[in-house]
Formats: structure tokens, C-alpha cells, sequence
């Protein structure tokens, strides 16, 4: 009997240790550190000096309001696309398209971001793919009349990027939901007289709404703070906060450990928090528009 | 109109990969040329045959992603089973938090595991990888089988047992013919995940383990084209082979069309 009653905590035993001992246990890591102590480097002592460093240095909110703004962008872009993608998809009847579309949104899905990076990069420099295409059709002149897409202060290259994968992600994971949704909503709604742009509305969307919300989040917690697309596409100024945390994270310099693990705090509890909020608003919109 | 569209949409994604595909067959591509020419087949002996680190790169790569698989799968099972059939001290702040990982930004994520992997000494090893890819998969598996667990129908259960079924026989006649779906699902994005992770195992790995994905890094951060072309299209070979394989096979288990997100 006491076997019976321990099972369920043997269930999660697993993932509480995982969590715990890494999320948790890394949290208290990087605040102790943050704080300068760290007895293996032979500093004792707390102090939240670090922190205010990292504050007042020059361009942090700068760059904290970029990165926030290529989430902002990315997601919503994403977000949508990957919707219009779904209701698209599951109103086409041809099944060799949705054959084909569903492959092709699984291809986007297995190519991994670092090498995303890499199609960015040969698709959108200055005499890259879509500049050759242009060129060759005689809308410019020279490369130079190519706009600059990567390494650009608005950070397209990054928005691309993150827009290629996380399209298909959203677009897959809706679609999952979307052709569970019983064809007599629809035939309703049609013999209702509702068009297509209401059926999305009042049907497909409040019925995949959960699926939109998390997938979304997860995009814009994604581009917030990967590494990767952030370090390799970002431009010299404004930095994205997660390439400046690693240029800390880098600096061999060990007085610098307390300032790169206070930035680390921040990020973690604040960008967390940013993606609640957004997470929150989203969820308000996707209610206000399935009215 | 609707069919120009999904088509448009499967045309920009293959793409780039058509491009990826001649650029590592053809060497010459200056501006403003639109496909490459020179034939030569040097990126791929070079990939393939003079790099030391392809090899192990590509076991490791594997390695990593099919534990992460079915270690995140089991652990998948086990939190949904406990979330959906029992009741414990606990039950919704578990249910709250099971996501997180996905949503704290990853670099900070990482480089709090980091710190603790250093202390645990799991740095440079195979389990401290597999150990951070499993915190970025586990929340996906629990989501996948959350809706398995809640399909069973209690009655199937309790008949089961009615008539003698243990534990173990419970698990190996009833819910895990039924949540076979489930397995393939959660395995084949958890082997995803692992398989096309970057930064956890870079930092991680501190460069002694080599994936496919690290060993990219540096072809892309110079924009080696011809060879970092190679390497990708061996990359995205290499996934779909596996995932044609699972495909295949759970085609013929599961009799059912497609079970990457049916």
C-alpha cells in the first residue's frame, strides 16, 4: 500500500531532479556569482555591485529593447504566417499539395538555426542569391544597390532567420490541431453564411488557441535568447543581449565573471518574465479577435 | 489562389536547399552568376574522407540524440502518467513548471546548467550533454503524451486488473500498445532537438565533444561556401535518412500515413 501511494512521486522523481538540480541549482549558480562569490576564484563576500555595473553600462537598454523587438517582430511575423499556413493548408482539399507542403514545412523544421544562418547569409548578402536575381533581371544596377539584409542595424538577417524556422514550427504544430476540428463546424458555419475570414475567426482560431499561444511563446523565448543567429548575424551596434552576454561569457578577464553572471540573472528572470507578458497578451488578443 | 500560396510557401523553403545542394557540387560562383558551374566533387572527399572529425563527429551527433531520445521519452511517459492518473502533493505546481525550460531565454538557461555542471564535473562528457538536451526535450514529450494518458479510458485499466493484470502486465499489454504513437512522436522530436543542437553542446561539450552542428560552426562563421554547403546538405541527409527509417517503420507497426504530426 505504501508502494501504491509512493508511485506517483516516483513518477516525477525524474524530472524534479532534472530541473531542480539544473534549472534551479544553475539559478542559484549564477546569482551566487553574480553577487561575487565565488570561492573557487578566492572571492568572498556579497555585493550587488556587478549588477549595477551591468545596468549603467553603456547600450544595455538599448540592447535589451533590440532583442526585444526582434522577438517582438519575429514572433508575430511567424505567428501569423504559420496560422495562414494552417487554415490555408487545411481548407486546400488537393491532397498532393498538402502532401507537399506538409514535407517541405518538415524540412524547414530539421534544419538546424546555425546553419539557417548560413542560408541567410548566401541568400541575402549584398551579392547573394536574391541580389543575383535581381541583377540578372535588370531592377539594379550593382550589388551595392542590393539593400543590406545581414549584419544591419534593424536586424532582418536575424528576423529572417528566425521567421524560417519558426514558421514551420508554429505551422506544423497548428496544423496538428487544426485538422482534428470536425468538418461540421465548418459546414455550420458555411451554411450560417460565414466566409472564410470568419470561420478562422470564430472557429479555427479560438479552437487551436492553446497550440498558437505556446508555440508563439516558445518562438519569441527562442529568438530572445539564442546564441547562435544572435552572435553570427548580429551587427557591431545595437548588440542583441544574448550576443553581449556572450562576449562577457568569453572575456578571459575573471573580474569580469560577477558582471557576465549578474547579466545572466537578469536575462533569465527578466527575459522570462518579458515572455509571460507576451505570452499574456497574446492569449487577450487571440480572445478579443475570436469574438 | 489558395494552392499558389501553399506552393509559394514550399518554394522558399526548398529553395535555399536546391542552392545548398549545387553549391557543394559546383566550385566556381562569382557574382553575378545565378547557379554555380565547375563540376567537382573535392567538397565531398573532403567532408567525407580528409576531415578526421567527420566521422566521430557524426557517431557523436547520433549517439547524443538517440539517448536524449529515449531517455526524454521515458521521462516523458513517466511525468504524464503521474499528471494525468494520480493524484499527489504537488500535482499543479509540477503541471505549471514541466514547460519552463522552453520559455527562460536559453543562453541564460545553458549558462546557468553550465555552472552546475562544472561543479557535478560533467563538463566535456556525453551524459552532462544528453543530461541538457533532455531539459529542452522533456517539456515537449510531457506534451505529447499528456493527451495519450488522457485517451486510456479508466475502465480499460481497471478491467485489466479485474482480471489479473500487475503492474508490469498493465504497461506491457494495454498502455504502451496504446501509446505507441506517442513513442515515435516524442522520440523522433526529442532526436530533433539533440541532433540540431548547437550552443548547450557547444558549451557543454567545451569543443572535446563534436557534433555535426559544432563541427559546422566554423565553415559557417567564415562562409565557407562550397564546404560548409557539404556539410549541410550531409547534415539534412543524414535526418531525413532517420527519419525515413522511423517513418518506415512505424508505417508498418502503426499502419498509420504519416506519423511526424499526423
Amino acid at each position: 500500500m505504501i508502494f501504491k501511494k509512493a508511485t506517483p512521486y516516483l513518477l516525477i522523481l525524474p524530472i524534479l531532479l532534472l530541473y531542480g538540480l539544473f534549472i534551479g541549482g544553475g539559478l542559484i549558480g549564477i546569482i551566487l556569482e553574480s553577487l561575487g562569490h565565488i570561492p573557487v576564484l578566492g572571492l568572498h563576500g556579497f555585493s550587488i555591485e556587478s549588477y549595477i555595473v551591468v545596468v549603467t553600462q553603456k547600450n544595455f537598454i538599448e540592447s535589451f529593447l533590440y532583442s526585444i523587438y526582434i522577438s517582438l517582430t519575429v514572433s508575430l511575423i511567424a505567428s501569423t504566417l504559420g496560422v495562414v499556413i494552417a487554415y490555408t493548408f487545411i481548407t486546400c482539399k488537393n491532397k498532393s499539395i498538402q502532401t507537399l507542403v506538409k514535407k517541405t514545412l518538415q524540412l524547414g523544421l530539421i534544419i538546424p538555426y546555425i546553419y539557417v544562418v548560413f542560408i541567410a547569409m548566401l541568400m541575402l548578402n549584398q551579392t547573394g542569391i536574391f541580389a543575383r536575381l535581381l541583377y540578372n533581371t535588370g531592377i539594379i544596377a550593382t550589388p551595392n544597390s542590393f539593400p543590406e539584409l545581414i549584419f544591419d542595424r534593424k536586424g532582418i538577417g536575424i528576423i529572417w532567420v528566425f521567421v524560417f524556422k519558426g514558421t514551420p514550427f508554429i505551422a506544423l504544430f497548428v496544423i496538428n490541431v487544426m485538422a482534428r476540428i470536425s468538418n461540421t463546424f465548418e459546414d455550420v458555419g458555411r451554411t450560417l453564411g460565414s466566409g472564410s475570414i470568419t470561420l478562422l475567426r470564430r472557429v479555427y482560431i479560438p479552437l487551436s488557441s492553446n497550440t498558437i499561444l505556446w508555440t508563439s511563446c516558445i518562438i519569441f523565448a527562442y529568438a530572445l535568447g539564442s546564441f547562435e543567429v544572435n552572435y553570427l548575424l548580429s551587427s557591431i551596434s545595437p548588440v542583441p543581449i544574448s550576443a553581449r552576454l556572450y562576449s562577457l561569457f568569453i572575456n578571459p578577464d575573471i573580474k569580469v565573471i560577477p558582471q557576465t553572471m549578474a547579466l545572466n540573472v537578469i536575462l533569465f528572470l527578466l527575459g522570462g518574465s518579458i515572455v509571460g507578458i507576451y505570452g499574456f497578451t497574446l492569449k487577450q488578443f487571440l480572445r478579443r479577435i475570436s469574438r | 489562389m489558395k494552392k499558389i500560396f501553399l506552393v509559394l510557401i514550399a518554394i522558399t523553403i526548398t529553395l535555399p536547399i536546391v542552392f545548398i545542394l549545387l553549391l557543394s557540387l559546383f566550385s566556381y560562383y562569382r557574382f553575378p552568376l545565378l547557379f554555380p558551374k565547375d563540376f567537382t566533387t573535392e567538397f565531398w572527399k573532403t567532408a567525407l574522407l580528409k576531415n578526421p572529425m567527420f566521422i566521430p563527429s557524426l557517431l557523436n551527433s547520433l549517439i547524443l540524440a538517440i539517448c536524449n531520445g529515449f531517455l526524454s521519452t521515458l521521462v516523458g511517459i513517466m511525468t504524464a502518467r503521474a499528471l494525468v492518473r494520480h493524484n499527489f502533493k504537488g500535482k499543479s505546481f509540477i503541471k505549471t513548471i514541466y514547460t519552463i525550460p522552453l520559455f527562460i531565454p536559453s543562453i541564460a538557461l545553458f549558462l546557468g546548467v553550465h555552472t552546475v555542471m562544472i561543479r557535478l564535473r560533467l563538463i566535456n562528457s556525453y551524459i552532462g550533454i544528453i543530461l541538457a538536451h533532455m531539459i529542452i526535450s522533456i517539456p515537449y514529450a510531457v506534451s505529447i503524451f499528456i493527451p495519450f494518458f488522457q485517451g486510456i479510458s479508466l475502465d480499460i485499466e481497471d478491467a485489466a486488473k479485474v482480471l489479473g493484470c500487475r503492474t508490469i502486465g498493465l504497461y506491457k499489454r494495454i498502455i504502451i500498445p496504446l501509446i505507441v504513437p506517442g513513442i515515435f512522436l516524442s522520440f523522433s522530436i526529442s532526436f530533433l532537438i539533440s541532433f540540431t543542437e548547437y550552443f548547450s553542446t557547444f558549451i557543454i561539450g567545451g569543443g572535446r565533444v563534436v557534433t555535426l552542428a559544432t563541427l559546422m560552426y566554423p565553415y559557417i562563421n567564415n562562409f565557407d561556401l562550397g564546404n560548409g554547403a557539404t556539410l549541410g546538405v550531409i547534415f539534412i541527409g543524414t535526418n531525413l535518412l532517420v527519419f525515413f527509417i522511423a517513418e518506415y517503420i512505424s508505417r508498418k507497426k502503426l499502419k498509420t500515413d504519416s506519423y511526424l504530426f499526423e
